[in-house]
């Protein structure tokens, strides 16, 4: 069943001027897609990086280690593009993006993605912090990792499932 | 002789073709994987071109960085070949008339040219240039601003594809 509330702010998005305008411009619609993707691929370039480095996948002394901290920033700016070119696709096909369960399975897993992004990271710095590093905490930070690279994957499949529902 | 109408119409007939575009649940599939794809290749590709024209991580060995990067590249590059040819076998014909799909594989080819001119001319003398903070000499550095330049185009043409079928 559809959220009445989110019916309504479809239908009151629809009616903006923006939203109206942004319907007539499919080149729009296609650069700001095409900017969504580019974001996707320094996003999760950044997350695979990150969470391999959790993993032990990237070892110290592999010489694409401090890639996952140089990529930190990059990943900040990606997620602030992926959500002003999302907010723009949503204005611009609200119904297509609110009401679509797809979509709000996405959201779902993106909060839960970011949440444990947040945690990773800073269970890696109280790590680098302890030298002795207790091996239980070890073990949960890598399942995490996995459970990590599992969500981003999904969102990234999530979003192109998107157009077929 | 056998005319390029008579291929795309081979190609569409196969029970392969027929299977992708029929099924509704396997060209959305195939599509995710493509756009997994593009991320591997757009995402490790894009990180060797910011540090050949300086834009970042410029304290990265160059030959050790962009070789380490260059398997994630290739995976991508060959996943996106598998999942690129069958979704173009269920609908050869009308891909082959599209003009951001003739585009994208123009630049597709540029990126390649570039790469081949990159590997014989513009890397000479990589072991004195490519060490960290060294400064990367012009050619060097214009062949990667191609890099970039062609695969954004790449991009843009394959999401522009899908508006213009």
């Amino acid at each position: 069943m559809i959220n009445p509330f989110i019916k309504q702010l479809s239908l009151d998005i629809e009616q903006t001027y923006l939203s109206q305008s942004l319907q007539g411009m499919e080149w729009v619609v296609a650069i700001v897609q095409t900017v969504h993707i580019l974001a996707i691929c320094t996003l999760m370039t950044a997350m695979m990086m990150s969470n391999f480095k959790a993993l032990g996948i990237l070892q110290r002394n592999h010489v694409l280690y401090p890639l996952a901290s140089a990529l930190k920033m990059p990943a900040h700016i990606a997620l602030l593009v992926l959500f002003l070119s999302g907010l723009v696709m949503i204005i611009g096909e609200p119904a297509r993006a609110l009401l679509n369960p797809v979509f709000q399975l996405k959201m779902v897993l993106l909060i839960a993605a970011i949440v444990c992004s947040i945690y990773s990271a800073i269970a890696q710095k109280k790590l680098a912090n302890d030298f002795f590093g207790n091996s239980n905490n070890q073990l949960f930070q890598k399942l995490i990792a996995v459970i990590s690279i599992g969500l981003w994957l999904s969102i990234l499949f999530a979003g192109r499932w998107i157009a077929y529902t | 002789m056998i005319s390029i109408s008579q291929i795309t119409n081979f190609l569409q007939d196969l029970p392969l073709a027929i299977l992708i575009s029929e099924n509704e649940f396997l060209f959305p599939w195939i599509e995710a994987f493509h756009v997994l794809a593009i991320t591997m290749v757009i995402g490790s590709i894009f990180l060797v071109d910011f540090r050949l024209t300086g834009i970042a991580f410029r304290n990265f060995e160059f030959s050790t960085f962009s070789k380490a990067l260059i398997r994630i590249t290739w995976l991508g590059f060959g996943l996106a070949v598998i999942t690129g040819s069958l979704m173009f076998i269920s609908n050869a014909s009308t891909y082959l008339n599209n003009t951001a799909f003739q585009l994208k594989f123009l630049f597709l080819g540029l990126a390649g040219v570039n790469m081949v001119i990159f590997q014989f001319i513009s890397s000479k003398e990589m072991n004195v240039w490519g060490h960290p903070n060294y400064r990367v000499p012009p050619l060097a550095k214009l062949a990667g601003i191609c890099s970039l330049s062609f695969w954004l185009i790449v991009v843009a043409c394959g999401r522009w594809i899908g508006f213009t079928l």
